[in-house]
C-alpha cells in the first residue's frame, strides 16, 4: 500500500479531509475524516453556503 | 471477461461481468471483506479502522477503467465495446453491524458530503457520462455483504431509465416551459396525502404514480439538478429527512427494512441539463411484513408494474411509523 495524496478542503467550520492510498493491487482507497477546526462552528442550514 | 454488448430491440446497453460470479457471497461476520484488517487477522479490503468514510475501487467491477478487450466480437446488429467506467464501494463506517438509519445525522450528513465529492470527481473524468449512486441494503434485494455500504457506478453512457427521465423532461420542459419534477413537487404538496416527510428543503413522498406498495422519491423543494449544487444547508436538511424515512421504514413491521435506494441526477457528459430535478427513488421489496412483491411476468416480461396497493393508503401508514417530524429525527441524533 503505498499513500498517494493527502488534501483538505475547507468548509465553514470544519474540514473535510481525504486520504488516498494505493492498494497492492493498484486499486485506490479514499479515507475520508471530518475534522472540526480549532473554535470552530459548524454551518447552520440557514446559513447556506458552498457546499 | 466484460464488455458492453448492444441490445438491439430495447437499445441499450448490457454489461457482461463474468468475473462476478466469484464474488464474496454471504460470509460469516468475522471473514467481513469490508472489515478493518485487524492485526493478525486476515487481510481485508480495508486496511485501518480511523477513519469517517471510505471509499474504494470495486474489487469485482461491473465497469473498469481500464477494461480488458471485448471476449467475443459484435455482430451487426449488436455491436460490442469494452466494458469502460469505474466501480466504487462506499463504506458508511468501520462498524461491520448498522445500517444506515441507525448511524448518527452527522455521519449521514458527511456521507452526503462524499457522495457529492465523487459526483464532482467521477463527473470530471472525459469517459464518465452518467455517475450512478446507490445503495442495496437487505438480502431480499440481493445483498451479498451486510457490512453497511453503498456503492456507486461511473458509467460511460447515460443509463436507459435516466435517459427515459431526461427525455420526458425535456419534452415537458418545452412544452410547457417548466420542470415536471417540480411540478410533481407542487401537486404533492398541495394534496398532501402521499407526504411522507417533510423538512426546510427536502421531501419525501410516496408518488402517485407508485409502484411499488412503499416506493418513495425525496427530492430537494427547490430546483436542483444535481448534487454539485447542494449547500451546507442541503446535506443538513437531506440529513434529516433522509434518516427520518429510513427510521420509518424500520418502524414498519419491526424489523430492518430492505430496500434499494438510488440517486437520479444530471449527467456528467458535459452538455446542460436546466430541465432535470435531482431526487432520490426507494424501491423497497416488501408488500407486507411477510410478502414481497416480485418483478415477474407483467414487470420483467412486459415493463408494466402492477402495484396492489393505493399509494394513498401506503403514505398513511408509513406516515403514521417512526418519527412524526424533524425535531423527533434529530432527538434520535
Amino acid at each position: 500500500m503505498s499513500k498517494e495524496k493527502e488534501r483538505k478542503i475547507e468548509e465553514k467550520g470544519e474540514f473535510m479531509k481525504k486520504e488516498t492510498v494505493r492498494l497492492a493491487d493498484g486499486r485506490y482507497l479514499i479515507f475520508y475524516d471530518f475534522i472540526p477546526l480549532p473554535g470552530g462552528k459548524r454551518q447552520s442550514p440557514e446559513e447556506g453556503g458552498d457546499g | 471477461m466484460s464488455e458492453l454488448r448492444w441490445h438491439p430491440f430495447l437499445e441499450e446497453w448490457v454489461i457482461t461481468a463474468t468475473h462476478r460470479q466469484e464474488r464474496t457471497f454471504l460470509p460469516p461476520p468475522d471473514f467481513c471483506p469490508f472489515c478493518p484488517t485487524r492485526p493478525g487477522g486476515f487481510p481485508t479490503e480495508v486496511p485501518r479502522d480511523d477513519y469517517n468514510i471510505v471509499v474504494f475501487e470495486n474489487k469485482f467491477p461491473s465497469l473498469q477503467k481500464e477494461p480488458p478487450p471485448p471476449a467475443v466480437e459484435g455482430v451487426p446488429y449488436s455491436p460490442v465495446l469494452p466494458a469502460q467506467g469505474i466501480c466504487e464501494v462506499v463504506l458508511y463506517s468501520p462498524e461491520h453491524r448498522g445500517t444506515l438509519a441507525g448511524m448518527p445525522l452527522s455521519r449521514i450528513r458527511n456521507l452526503i458530503r462524499v457522495w457529492q465529492d465523487r459526483y464532482l470527481e467521477l463527473g470530471k473524468k472525459d469517459f464518465i457520462k452518467y455517475v450512478f449512486i446507490f445503495e442495496n441494503k437487505g438480502e431480499a434485494v440481493g445483498v451479498t455483504l451486510h457490512h453497511p455500504h453503498g456503492q456507486i457506478y461511473a458509467f460511460p453512457f447515460i443509463p436507459p431509465k435516466i435517459e427515459k427521465e431526461l427525455s420526458s423532461s425535456r419534452k415537458y420542459f418545452r412544452e410547457k416551459g417548466a420542470c415536471l419534477f417540480c411540478q410533481v413537487l407542487e401537486g404533492e404538496v398541495a394534496d398532501g396525502r402521499r407526504i411522507i416527510l417533510e423538512g426546510e428543503k427536502f421531501l419525501a413522498f410516496l408518488p402517485f404514480f407508485a409502484r411499488y406498495p412503499y416506493e418513495v422519491y425525496l427530492a430537494p423543494k427547490r430546483h436542483l439538478a444535481s448534487m454539485a449544487e447542494f449547500t451546507a444547508g442541503d446535506c443538513e436538511d437531506l440529513a434529516l429527512v433522509l434518516k427520518g424515512l429510513l427510521v420509518k421504514y424500520d418502524s414498519l413491521f419491526g424489523f430492518s427494512f430492505p430496500y434499494v435506494m438510488v440517486v437520479h441526477q444530471a449527467p456528467t457528459d458535459g452538455e446542460s441539463y436546466p430541465y432535470y430535478h435531482l431526487h432520490f427513488e426507494f424501491y423497497p421489496p416488501y408488500r407486507t411484513a411477510d410478502k414481497l412483491k416480485y418483478l415477474a411476468g407483467c414487470e420483467a416480461g412486459a415493463g408494466n408494474f402492477i402495484n396492489d396497493t393505493l399509494a394513498e393508503e401506503k403514505a398513511a401508514e408509513l406516515r403514521g411509523k417512526g418519527p412524526r417530524n424533524l425535531d423527533e429525527v434529530r432527538a434520535l441524533g
